[in-house]
């Protein structure tokens, strides 16, 4: 398995998630109004009623994909974090034996 | 269920509408996806590991998701949709006839029921004698507006009632994703493990997972490494259960004389004991690896010797002491490079040593054996020696007592702890005394059994 990250491509990335989550909201709250409407125009319908939990339904929907885009943007950024914090990591290493070979030279 | 009078104040067209806000919300969530594809596209193009494959295990369940969203959204927007102007259709007729009625004079009552109004009862009373005909007139176009209002409510609920029932139903279909907080608390766990340098709270469960992958991967090489080696185990028994079987059929060839002992290449004593666990002989180097065309393996079917001699009850003496005569002349196999130094005369010294018991109290057998196993070695003289089908472990108790004693596995070296040192200092004295004796190859009788005296097999 190739291991490989632009981190800060990948950071980027993962800050996009986040940002563009609220986008699945949008969906939801754009049939609130219509929907609430139609019910109260329309005493006695059950499908007025019925538009007012589908949209119930689905604003749980977009909310429950607006928190796993913006859970999946936050892993995505914490992959980079991870991953620049093993490079740095193993780059302090290699420096700490790098300074350790030289005293023993010198 | 909508009343007569709500029918009428209804205004079904906002359910139309809100079945365009619903398509607008399908083509929403498609734009969202479609964006949401384009970043995963994005972070992929920069990221390769067993994290990104997590994260795009992840990214396709949102985005399958998404994607069954859209199409129920859809689903239910055309529902509502179609219901809506069907209905709209309906509370317009329902208007038009209620309006027609009233306006030819008659009564609408809420149930919807049309009666004759005021007009209609002036009417029949201008009629005189067809008054009651025309009221009759009157009253059956009532009735026939009563029967039309009431159909008309009637497909409006049912109507209704569909179009609610299927937007219930598609409401109960839209279900969430589940979250993924309770991994996050996993990952946030996880930071006190991680590395220093590591902010921490964002460790990703992606990297959990290549962690958790690969340990669970060493975890699963460990495993396998046992397994193997228990199935090792397990064949190397099934070959042990395999030689001895073979032991026994071989020595039934052996009654018959037609076949050679060393001819079989699953001879029982060559993989008895595995490689490893063939017993070291102190001071015993590796033959130095015969020439192609130095060895010749000596022909046994000119032996007079046939294990039948020994009886049926010879099991007991036969097998321990020749099982020892056959690891001396392994032994003496591998140091007979001279080309004097076959038969007993080679085998003898080092056979001293390794099978005490088998020169000191068996002299005269051990010297049978060994004189066909002076060329060949022990792996050929213990399953002639064993004769009579017994399943000798003398060999592998041996190896585990002689293996290595500098070495001193079993940590039986010192002489305190050790149940043997008796034995061995007695063995030592015994090699001493009898090594010297050992006579000259020249010396030596004549290699013939006929003459020779078996030890006297047990009789029952």
């Amino acid at each position: 398995m190739n291991v490989y990250m632009e981190v800060e491509t990948v950071r980027g990335g993962g800050a996009d998630l986040r940002a563009i989550a609220p986008g699945a909201r949008r969906a939801s709250d754009r049939v609130k109004a219509p929907a609430e409407t139609a019910a109260a125009g329309n005493a006695g319908f059950l499908t007025g009623d019925a538009g007012v939990r589908w949209q119930a339904a689905l604003g749980e929907v977009t909310a429950g994909v607006e928190r796993r885009v913006a859970w999946q943007g936050e892993q995505v950024g914490g992959s980079a974090d991870d991953m620049e914090g093993a490079d740095a990591g193993v780059g302090r290493d290699f420096r700490r034996i790098g300074q350790r070979l030289s005293k023993r030279e010198g | 269920m909508p009343t007569y009078e709500e029918a009428l104040a209804a205004n079904p067209a906002t359910f139309v509408d809100c079945a365009a806000a619903m398509s607008a919300a399908g083509t929403d969530l498609t734009e969202h996806r479609a964006e949401y594809d384009a970043k995963v596209v994005e972070i992929n193009a920069g990221w390769e590991d067993r994290a990104n494959t997590a994260f795009n295990a992840d990214a396709v369940v949102v985005d399958d998701h998404v994607e069954d969203v859209v199409s129920q959204v859809g689903g239910a927007a055309e529902l509502l949709d179609a219901g809506g102007a069907a209905m709209q259709s309906m509370v317009e007729q329902l208007r038009a006839l209620d309006q027609a009625y009233r306006g030819a004079g008659f009564e609408v009552r809420p149930a919807p029921k049309v009666e004759l109004g005021a007009v209609h009862w002036a009417a029949i009373a201008a009629a005189g004698p067809f008054g009651p005909m025309l009221q009759a007139l009157f009253q059956a176009r009532a009735d026939e507006g009563t029967v039309q209002l009431q159909l008309g409510l009637a497909v409006l609920t049912a109507t209704d009632a569909a179009t609610g029932a299927g937007l219930v139903g598609a409401a109960e279909e839209l279900k969430p994703l589940e979250d993924k907080a309770s991994a996050m608390e996993r990952t946030e766990r996880r930071t006190d493990v991680a590395d220093d340098d590591q902010s921490g709270d964002d460790t990703a469960d992606t990297g959990d997972r290549d962690r958790d992958g690969t340990t669970r991967q060493r975890d699963d090489d460990g495993k396998d490494k046992d397994q193997e080696k228990e199935k090792d185990e397990k064949d190397e028994d099934e070959k042990d259960g395999d030689g001895k079987d073979e032991d026994t059929e071989q020595e039934l060839g052996e009654d018959e004389g037609s076949e050679a002992p060393q001819e079989d290449p699953e001879q029982p004593g060559t993989d008895a004991p595995g490689p490893d666990e063939r017993p070291e002989i102190p001071g015993y180097e590796p033959p130095p690896a015969f020439g192609p065309g130095e060895y010749t393996p000596p022909e046994f079917s000119g032996s007079d010797w046939d294990p039948a001699e020994l009886g049926d009850g010879a099991e007991a003496p036969s097998g321990g002491l020749a099982g020892g005569g056959g690891g001396g002349f392994g032994a003496g196999a591998g140091l007979g490079t001279e080309p004097a130094a076959s038969g007993p005369g080679s085998g003898l010294p080092v056979g001293g040593m390794v099978a005490g018991p088998g020169g000191a109290a068996g002299g005269p057998a051990a010297g049978g054996p060994g004189a066909r196993g002076g060329g060949l070695g022990g792996m050929v003289g213990a399953p002639g020696a064993r004769g009579a089908g017994v399943n000798d472990d003398e060999y592998e108790r041996e190896s585990f007592l002689t293996e290595d004693p500098e070495e001193d596995v079993w940590g039986i070296g010192t002489a305190e702890n050790n149940p043997y040192v008796d034995f061995q200092e007695e063995q030592e004295a015994e090699a001493d005394e009898e090594a010297p004796p050992a006579p000259a190859p020249d010396e030596l009788p004549p290699f013939a059994l006929p003459g020779f005296d078996l030890p006297e097999p047990k009789q029952n």
